[in-house]
């Protein structure tokens, strides 16, 4: 592979990872959201609430191990690379 | 394969460096994910624990230990938990904890308002739900289930 292709490649990869990042983002700020939500019933009585948010978290946890799996191969690449 | 020579001294290509660095912090958002995950998990957890009542039943009074309008406090489910049962009817007993939900002082019935009433704060609770009327507390007390069997009441549970 050519300087070029590399640092292209490489340039792709990063906002691969700045759009992964800013999707886990946004899931882990509404996780936030939903153990505010849950602290608040729990401690307030309202138990009815809480198994909703815990399936609501439970989905945003998965769909945030689905979007990793996207940065995850790319490290052992670019480690290799960088140290060549 | 010529370079300028500080090249050879520091060998750290800082795009490299940037990327592993944004590569670990988007893998370290999914450590945070899990543990709200896990924490919003051990609160359901929990409160489903608290629902199952494990709290033994107990002889909290005698019917006619308490006159109508009248209150007395006990301890349930241990010693360090003070509660206030009352006597709202001659056949209608209510109980709740009596700490207030704000700071814990103890909460005293008032007859006069039908209120459990904190001193501390004046923060009100309604006598028949346990609910805020007004003040500080943030939310309600818990409520002492009771049963009355034959001529006493009996504690069962506590439920926030």
């Amino acid at each position: 592979m050519s300087p070029g292709q590399a640092r292209r490649r490489k340039t792709q990869e990063i906002t691969l990872i700045y759009a992964v990042m800013t999707c886990l983002l946004i899931v882990v700020v509404a996780q936030f959201v939903l153990l505010l939500v849950s602290v608040e019933s729990f401690l307030g009585g309202k138990r009815e609430v809480l198994l909703p948010a815990t399936l609501a978290s439970g989905v945003c946890f998965a769909g945030a191990t689905w979007l990793i799996r996207y940065i995850l191969p790319l490290s052992g690449k670019n480690r290799g690379r960088a140290r060549s | 394969m010529s370079g300028p020579a500080w090249k050879d001294d520091f060998p750290i290509s800082w795009v490299d460096d940037d990327f592993v660095t944004r590569r670990e912090f988007t893998k370290s958002l999914v450590w945070v994910s899990c543990a709200s995950f896990a924490a919003n998990l051990a609160l359901a957890g929990r409160a489903a624990l608290a629902e199952r009542g494990t709290a033994p039943a107990m002889k909290v009074a005698g019917r006619e230990d308490i006159p109508v309008g009248g209150a007395k406090v006990f301890h349930y489910p241990d010693e360090t938990s003070p509660c206030l049962l009352v006597r709202l009817e001659p056949d209608r007993f209510v109980a709740y904890g009596q700490k207030c939900t704000h700071l814990g002082c103890p909460v005293l019935y008032q007859q006069r308002t039908q209120q459990l009433e904190c001193p501390c704060h004046e923060g009100s609770f309604d006598c028949t739900t346990g609910r805020v009327v007004s003040g500080p507390p943030p939310r309600p007390l818990p409520v002492v289930a009771l049963e009355l069997r034959g001529d006493e009441v009996w504690a069962l549970g506590v439920s926030a």
